[in-house]
């Protein structure tokens, strides 16, 4: 074997071990993913973050016409060079502005406005004072400093703030968040995955405070073989049903199935690691953890959070939280019917809708 | 004879890492296509409980400010949080800077000054603990740095009245540094991403880990608080829980920045002190785990025994090789099953706390991008960490035993600002 054949040949050796962890020793030589994971949020959380957001940008990128006259007509750019329109006092402003309703500018409008419906808002859009949208309506985000109202079938891409009252049209789709600092009131069949305000409420009528206690009470409850009792709970294995009217004192753990007959009351928290399923008026003092679905029946008071694996379905006039102990519900997929109110927080991973089935 | 014993012994070499390639490649694939359970992180509103943070420091002055700074700016209700970091004897300013920050903020800080005592984390925090009647207990190291929704996010699972302890994902800070801080990184992604997620998503035992965690108080007292004659307090807290019937939860998405070690030497301490402590509760809890006490399940008893073993598999995997070899030299001929089991376990175990396929997954999870190609060089890592694991585990079986190191603030150096005060 000649020289050159061998150090060819032990070249060609090295570059073959070599190959597989040439892009390592790239990759370490000229770092191109060394910063670290970008996953430690600095926000609260808070789903106005993004109205937060768009409020300080506008306020640093208005025209500096507007910062003389703030309420004037104006059609321009911000100082970015981002498409701009502000509605002053003409409300009809807007419609001329864009004769097929489509708007690609960045739109404030700063009187009370009515929407005829059918518009696209291709940017977000800031209301300074109360807008009533129309029906079809399609908004890319919205931010209002009063009351805003959207119209039937209107569809929010990214997120709806109002730092008043919220009113979304039945049939409407919302893509992202949607915030209230008073009441979102939501339509029949409204899909939506995140929203919250000092009180979520589903349907056109004014449902009754949350029940506190429930009707009917007829004492504490028997617990059956193999229950025992936790420093802080009493876990019970297998399923269990609290008798109607009975009353269980504490939190509970239940291994299997939880069924809560009509006007019983728990006294503390509740876990179940199957189904749960509450009769009509049943009243949890504190939270509900489920490890699969919570179904509810008509009046049931959740006064602590509610949170499932799979489903939760709440039947008509049920409450989460009261108004004076704000609370989350969340779960995979969530069913809403008319007069459910939710203080604080709902949240779906796949989706929520409301129904007046 | 001889070999006759050899022969068993690296079969039950290769039971061992078969089963816990079984273990890693059940995991890896619950992550790639399981179901992903994180049932508290949505309670975002809420009648919040009273929280305690615990910060044990000793000598942190380089740090301290910027996980105090952190925590002021939380967003937690401050008439419901205090925060306590625990100076045990520091003798740099840390003392000084703790008392500023009192002075200023004293309604929400109040420091703990040890200045006699056991040392070490686990009697600070046995000390501290107990003088505080917060329902919920959460403990940060000092490099911590936690955004201001963490406090919430690890609040919540204590509304389930079943869990006793949650933990939430750590996250190198300093990855850019060297090559030591890039490998820690992946490391640290395929244990949190991939190990502790799929425990959790499984109804396993996710292991609380001592810091960007928390206990509840009530679970704490039941279980006869924070032992201090051990070196990970942390695992040791995890099974007595368990053990006592409580949950341990984690949440993915509860994320917290810290720093790495940034050489060899600090690594390899840092290694061998986990590596003592954990094996200190692989001797106190692995029979009482097996033994499956009520309100543990079988599969849970399983993982936790396999967690317990966690830092005996690379002397496991050591001690296979070493019989590999000697058998070969005495003339015996392994049916060539043996040889692939044990060539395909080998490797699948190769990892200090993730295996290699599990930081993969890991870094697609996250949707990182290049940092994967680094993933050969993890080999290197491993073998520093497979003889520090090994050398520290004979020790303790042939030497020192299993509590007779002693208890002392063996801390990780730190980076941030030179390392000196801010």
């Amino acid at each position: 074997m000649s020289v050159a054949f061998f150090v060819l040949l032990l070249t060609v050796t090295i570059a073959w071990v070599l190959a597989p962890v040439l892009p390592a020793i790239f990759e370490l030589l000229r770092p191109t993913d060394a910063e670290p994971l970008d996953a430690v949020g600095s926000d609260s959380g808070d789903l106005t973050v993004f109205a937060d957001g768009f409020r300080n940008y506008l306020a640093r990128q208005l025209p500096a016409a507007l910062q003389a006259s703030p309420g004037a007509e104006y059609r321009g750019e911000l100082q970015d060079g981002t498409p701009f329109l502000q509605v002053g006092e003409r409300a009809e402003f807007l419609g001329e502005s864009a004769s097929d309703g489509a708007h690609s500018s960045r739109v404030v409008t700063t009187v009370p406005t009515t929407l005829p419906g059918g518009e696209v808002f291709m940017m977000e859009l800031l209301a300074r004072s109360t807008m009533q949208g129309g029906p079809d309506a399609i908004y890319r985000a919205v931010l209002a400093e009063q009351d805003l109202s959207l119209g039937e079938r209107s569809s929010v891409l990214r997120w709806v703030h109002a730092a008043g009252n919220l009113y979304v049209g039945s049939g409407s789709t919302l893509f992202g968040r949607a915030s209230a600092l008073r009441d979102l009131r939501l339509g029949n069949d409204v899909s939506f995955t995140r929203v919250r305000a000092a009180r979520v409420v589903t349907g056109s009528a004014e449902p009754p405070a949350p029940m506190l206690f429930p009707l009917v009470m007829q004492g504490t409850t028997k617990f059956p073989v193999g229950t025992t009792r936790e420093r802080t709970f009493t876990r019970v294995a297998g399923d269990f049903t609290v008798p109607e009217g009975g009353a269980v004192t504490g939190s509970l753990v239940v291994t299997g199935t939880l069924t809560v007959e009509a006007g019983a009351r728990i006294g503390g928290s509740v876990k179940t690691h199957g189904d749960c399923v509450l009769h009509d008026d049943v009243v949890i003092d504190g939270a509900l953890i489920s490890r699969r679905d919570v179904t509810t029946g008509r009046g049931c008071a959740i006064h602590g959070s509610l949170a499932a694996e799979r489903t939760v379905v709440l039947g008509p006039g049920s409450s989460v939280g009261t108004p004076l102990a704000q609370a989350s519900l969340a779960a995979e997929r969530i069913t809403l019917h008319d007069g459910v109110q939710v203080f604080g927080a709902v949240t779906a991973v796949r989706e929520a809708r409301t129904t007046s089935e | 004879m001889m070999i006759s014993v050899l022969i068993v012994l690296l079969w039950g070499v290769v039971a061992v890492l078969v089963t816990y390639t079984v273990r890693h490649y059940i995991f890896t694939f619950n992550r790639l296509f399981g179901r992903h359970r994180q049932p508290y992180v949505d309670i975002t509103a809420a009648e919040w409980p009273t929280v305690a943070v615990f910060i044990p420091c000793h000598n942190e002055q380089a740090v301290i400010t910027g996980s105090l700074e952190a925590l002021l700016a939380a967003d937690y209700p401050a008439d419901r949080l205090t925060i306590i970091p625990i100076d045990d004897r520091s003798t740099d300013a840390t003392g000084d800077i703790l008392g500023a920050y009192a002075r200023r903020y004293p309604e929400l800080i109040k420091p703990v000054f040890r200045t006699g005592g056991e040392p070490g984390k686990a009697a600070a925090m046995a000390e501290a603990a107990a003088r505080v009647g917060a329902e919920v207990h959460l403990v940060f190291d000092a490099d911590y740095v936690p955004g201001p929704k963490l406090l919430k996010q690890l609040t919540a699972p204590f509304f389930d009245p079943e869990v006793g302890a949650v933990m939430g994902r750590v996250v190198p800070h300093n990855v850019s540094s060297n090559l030591l801080t890039r490998l820690l990184d992946l490391e640290r992604a395929g244990g949190y991403q991939v190990d502790q997620q799929a425990r959790m998503n499984l109804g396993l035992v996710p292991q609380y880990g001592g810091t960007v965690g928390g206990v509840r108080r009530e679970a704490l007292s039941s279980v006869g608080g924070w032992r201090t004659d051990t070196l990970a307090e942390d695992t040791d807290m995890t099974f007595r829980l368990v053990l006592q019937g409580w949950d341990v939860v984690y949440q993915n998405r509860s994320e917290c920045y810290e720093e790495v070690p940034e050489n060899w030497p600090t690594r390899i301490r840092q290694i061998r002190r986990w590596t003592h402590g954990h094996n200190q509760s692989l001797a106190r809890y692995v029979m009482r785990i097996i033994s499956k006490p009520a309100n543990v399940s079988g599969l849970q008893a399983l993982d936790g025994a396999l967690l317990l073993g966690v830092f005996a598999v690379g002397p496991i995997l050591l001690l296979g090789w070493l019989l590999a070899l000697l058998l070969y030299y005495m003339g015996y001929q392994p049916p060539v099953t043996i040889l692939v089991i044990l060539l395909v376990s080998a490797f699948s175990t190769l990892g200090n706390f993730a295996a290699f396929f599990e930081v993969a997954t890991a870094t697609r999870l996250d949707g990182s991008r290049n940092r994967v190609r680094l993933l050969p060089f993890l080999f290197f890592g491993f073998l520093v960490s497979l003889m520090a694991v090994s050398q520290e585990t004979i020790l303790q079986f042939i030497g020192r035993g299993f509590g007779g190191r002693k208890i002392k603030w063996d801390k990780t150096e730190r980076y941030r600002n030179g390392g000196g005060a801010p």
